[in-house]
């Protein structure tokens, strides 16, 4: 008898799979990332129908003993406005993340809080950096890349005034003279990052520059995908 | 027992169609070799006719042998509302259901960042060159209304708004004939936000 799991969901990504099924990657909140397929989902039949939708909280049930797990459960526990509106993107930004720097099968129960949270947020909020730059800091922590932006890696305090350069996988550092100026950030904006506080414009600019230099660190040479929808329709 | 080689060829290459396992492969083989030969014959033609020659609608991208489908090259349609839809088979389900005398833009596909299908790959280049000729004065959004859909839907209408044209949504709701019972939450709290004054 095939292991059955029960766990708390969201989708991060579905794709087609043979006529009328999905391959779906889940977010779950027990067992991390995991692949289902969702046979016969596509038609109007199956149990699963108009519940697999991106954003969703579904309680879900699955079993199999190979990579790819077989659905069979899948119930709405909680749907999202976040369908209409233009937040959707970020939601897509996200998910990416997640996919791109998750392994599969790792436990990050927390982060999955983190994410219902925001995809909940996002919903509502009119100005979503803030709680993306708080996203991407949890993620970052959970997966055993996050840094202390309080403090430099030789243990001093930081200062309002002065300027630093955060190296990704070692941590804050004074800037040296002649340091590239990209690469700097205000000991101001560290600290307001580190207590959450996105009042100043400047914090929100600042670390949302630190937060892609850190991420692409991680994610290599290929760009996220969803980044470059983001950026048109930022320009429209 | 196996088929000929050509036969079996052909088994395979009817597998090819939606909905066509190995049984009803051989099913469909066998009857047009062995009841239907001029069938079989007329469908080769057409198929390939078809294969050659059918290619997509330069204004609105959808599946035709020339170079405007007929909805685009008539006279009688109102060519200042456009109705944006997913694919070539929604533009049917319009066309049987509803009053519609507008044009259609057909995107192929839906904003799907993670499987490479950007602003680009469903055509909303050329959408907004045909919006920037100034001859569209309302757009109506009847892509999918699934998630992905919909992000479509809001990239589109956001593209839009700075063009001073009138957008809208189809409504979704409850369906007609269906109970409250029955329907999906989801869509019964969709059907509650857009409710309509009687």
């Amino acid at each position: 008898m095939p292991e059955r799991f029960e766990d708390l969901a969201y989708i991060l990504h579905k794709r087609a799979y043979k006529e009328s099924s999905y391959i779906i990657d889940l977010f779950t909140r027990e067992q991390g990332v995991v692949s289902v397929v969702a046979k016969g989902a596509k038609s109007n039949k199956s149990k699963f129908y108009l519940n697999l939708q991106l954003f969703n909280m579904l309680d879900v049930a699955y079993s199999g003993r190979s990579e790819l797990m077989t659905l069979v459960q899948a119930d709405v526990n909680r749907s999202t406005s976040i369908a209409g509106q233009k937040n959707i993107f970020c939601g897509y930004y996200i998910n990416e993340l997640l996919l791109r720097l998750l392994h599969k099968h790792d436990q990050h129960p927390q982060l999955f809080d983190s994410y219902k949270q925001i995809v909940f947020a996002l919903a509502e909020v009119d100005k979503p950096e803030p709680l993306l730059r708080r996203f991407e800091k949890t993620l970052l922590d959970e997966i055993g890349y996050g840094a202390d932006f309080t403090c430099t890696v030789d243990g001093r305090a930081l200062e309002d005034e002065l300027m630093y350069v955060v190296s990704p996988g070692e941590g804050v550092m004074a800037a040296a003279p002649g340091q590239r100026s990209e690469l700097l950030v205000s000991g101001k904006s560290l600290l307001a990052f580190a207590a959450d506080d996105f009042s100043d414009e400047k914090t929100q600019l600042e670390t949302k520059k630190l937060m892609r230099r850190i991420l692409q660190h991680y994610l290599g040479d290929r760009p996220l995908k969803s980044r470059d929808l983001f950026a048109k329709t930022a320009g429209n | 027992m196996s088929a000929s080689p050509l036969v079996e060829q052909l088994i395979e290459a009817l597998r090819c169609l939606p909905g066509v396992g190995q049984k009803s492969a051989q099913r469909m083989a066998f009857h047009l070799l062995q009841r239907d030969r001029k069938g079989a014959a007329h469908l080769s033609q057409v198929l390939q006719a078809a294969v050659d020659r059918v290619g997509h609608c330069q204004q609105c991208r959808t599946l035709t042998e020339d170079r405007l489908c007929h909805i685009c090259a008539s006279s009688r349609r109102d060519h200042g509302k456009v109705c944006i839809v997913e694919s070539p088979v929604d533009v049917q389900m319009i066309e049987h259901a509803a009053d519609y005398d507008g044009v259609y833009f057909v995107l192929m596909g839906h904003l799907s960042p993670l499987d490479g299908m950007g602003p680009n790959e469903i055509g909303l280049d050329l959408l907004a060159k045909r919006l920037d000729e100034g001859k569209i004065t309302e757009v109506i959004l009847a892509t999918n209304a699934t998630v992905e859909g919909e992000a479509t839907a809001h990239y589109i209408a956001d593209m839009l708004h700075s063009r001073n044209i009138r957008v809208t949504r189809i409504a979704h709701g409850v369906p007609l004939g269906g109970e409250l019972e029955y329907v999906n939450v989801t869509t019964l709290s969709h059907a509650f936000s857009g409710r309509k004054e009687v």
